[in-house]
């Protein structure tokens, strides 16, 4: 599923227009990322959990030149699924 | 390792969504959560413009260990969802550390990959078969994103993550000692050149200390001693050295400016070093007329020698007498410059021939030559045998075979080639005495020599 085919999809569920339904999730989606953005957890119930986390420095070697690197700490984002999810899409797999 | 500032939950997003869009339904969240659970499930993705992409990923089955039992069980096969964040996300994410790069790190240090690959592998037995690395490199403790995934198990697998940690800790800590290690060997370097340059700093200021000394007050040694030299020879130049020094070391008493107290101290040494002058001057000034008194002495003696050589000359051959008289002449002046010859040249005169007397092999030979010797130191007739040369018969009567050119002089009206002796021909031998010749003497070997030579230039 594409962007626009979710865009398409609330605006069909909703009863908005496409560009009503574009611009709410375009607005979702900022504030999601300026939540993770300040480090700050989002948690949707029967959805999942989005959160930061911090990556520490380490080493990595080119194998083809033998160099080393080390490679920057750096903030990443996780999402953990919820149980109920996790059970739905097991459940749909049998 | 998990940042937690604050936990936001679904009221809360709706609560900032009502405040941005105020027209937007109350259950959009909703519906949109359940849109993309269902699509999750019907395509197996769903990707959202500038926030990123979910995904339901197969996982196979696997053996495993149960928790409460410890007994081994098999995982079946299995969906998980995972959520890849779009590059925009990541990078407003990672805003704090954006500043950051990857450095590479230039430190010689060469790491056998499959050691590492092996302890990866024995680490991380379950996931390192399942996680591909998104970038080519290798990572060493293999912690690749999205290793938080649908397990079964959240228990489990913060576990792991704390375990791949600890394996990361040590290589990092090896990693940081060798940093370290390069940072303890740099002072020591610097340690040891500072000791080299400051040990070659010591050694020049030593060398040109040296060279200093060598030249400055080695030479004002040098130009003293040249004073004192000329004040012994001329004694009317010593008052001059004196004052010569004096006007010197005034001199350098008003370059150097010193104290007071060290200008009493340079004058005491001035005194001193003046007085051992004068010292040293009286000495000379009386070995110089010691020496004087000598000379004239020596003048006496040999003005009285050469009367009684006159005197002697008159009776002996008209012919012989002017070089014999030079010749004693010349012996008398060596031998008053030489005293160490002096008193040979006595026993000489006083004896006669010293050579046949010192030399008994040779009156054996003059005895078979059938010589006619004369004991007063005269001449003698020689009478040629084969295989006699002129430098035979100087080393038989003088005791050199470089006075023979006397013996050629001698008899130049009998031989005209030097080179070539007849048989049976008188020769006349003039007396060693009476030439002034000594074969002990150095000087009248090289005035023989020098004779010789002209003769055969001559010749």
């Amino acid at each position: 599923m594409t962007h626009k085919e979710l865009v398409g999809e609330l605006a069909e569920k909703l009863g908005i227009t496409q560009a009503k339904a574009s611009e709410q999730l375009d607005a979702l989606v900022d504030i999601l990322c300026t939540n993770l953005a300040e480090g700050n957890s989002i948690a949707f119930q029967g959805f999942g959990l989005f959160e930061t986390k911090k990556k520490m420095e380490r080493i990595i070697v080119n194998p083809t030149t033998k160099q080393r690197f080390l490679i920057p700490p750096k903030i990443t984002v996780s999402y953990r699924p919820s149980s109920n999810l996790r059970h739905k899409v097991n459940d749909s797999q049998e | 390792m998990t940042v937690k500032n604050r936990k936001r939950t679904l009221s809360d997003i709706e609560a900032e969504l009502h405040i941005r869009c105020t027209d937007i339904s109350d259950s959009f969240l909703r519906t949109f959560t359940n849109t993309v659970e269902e699509y999750l499930l019907k395509d197996g993705i769903v990707k959202i413009k500038n926030f990123g992409s979910f995904r339901a990923v197969p996982v196979d089955a696997r053996e495993g260990i149960s928790v409460n039992s410890g007994e081994k069980i098999t995982i079946p096969s299995h969906q998980k969802v995972i959520f890849s964040p779009d590059r925009k996300l990541k990078e407003l994410v990672n805003k704090p550390f954006s500043v950051f790069e990857p450095v590479l790190l230039d430190d010689d240090v060469q790491i056998d990959m499959s050691d590492v690959e092996q302890g990866n592998e024995d680490i991380n037995t379950e996931e390192s078969t399942k996680n591909k690395t998104e970038t080519e490199y290798i990572t060493i403790n293999n912690q690749v994103e999205g290793h938080a995934t649908l397990d079964e198990k959240n228990s489990n697998n913060s576990e792991e993550q704390e375990k791949q940690e600890e394996v990361a800790l040590p290589i990092l800590a090896t990693d940081r000692e060798l940093e370290n290690e390069e940072f303890i060997v740099m002072p020591r370097n610097e340690g040891r050149n500072s000791n080299r340059l400051y040990l070659a700093c010591v050694c020049m200021v030593l060398l040109f200390g040296g060279i200093f000394y060598y030249y400055v007050i080695r030479g004002e040694d040098v130009q003293m001693e040249n004073a004192t030299v000329l004040s012994a020879n001329s004694p009317l130049l010593v008052e001059d050295s004196v004052e010569i020094t004096e006007a010197y070391l005034h001199e350098k008493i008003k370059d150097s400016m010193l104290p007071e107290e060290e200008l009493s101290i340079v004058e005491k040494v001035k005194q001193e070093r003046l007085q051992q002058l004068a010292q040293e001057e009286a000495a000379k000034r009386a070995y110089a007329a010691e020496e004087r008194t000598k000379l004239i002495e020596e003048r006496a003696k040999l003005k009285e020698e050469r009367s009684r050589v006159v005197s002697k000359n008159s009776k002996s051959d008209a012919l012989d007498k002017g070089e014999q008289v030079q010749q004693e002449e010349a012996s008398s002046i060596r031998s008053k410059v030489l005293p160490t010859s002096n008193t040979k040249m006595a026993t000489q005169s006083s004896e006669g021939n010293a050579k046949s007397a010192s030399m008994p092999k040779k009156k054996t030979q003059e005895a078979t030559t059938a010589t006619r010797t004369n004991p007063s130191g005269q001449a003698k007739s020689v009478v040629v045998k084969p295989g006699d040369t002129f430098r035979t018969l100087a080393l038989q009567h003088y005791g050199s075979k470089e006075f023979w050119g006397y013996i050629y002089q001698a008899n130049k009206t009998k031989v005209n080639n030097p080179n070539s002796l007849s048989q049976g021909v008188t020769l006349v031998i003039p007396s060693a005495t009476s030439l002034g010749i000594d074969a002990n003497d150095a000087s009248s070997v090289s005035k023989a020599k020098a004779l010789g030579a002209k003769l055969m230039n001559g010749q």
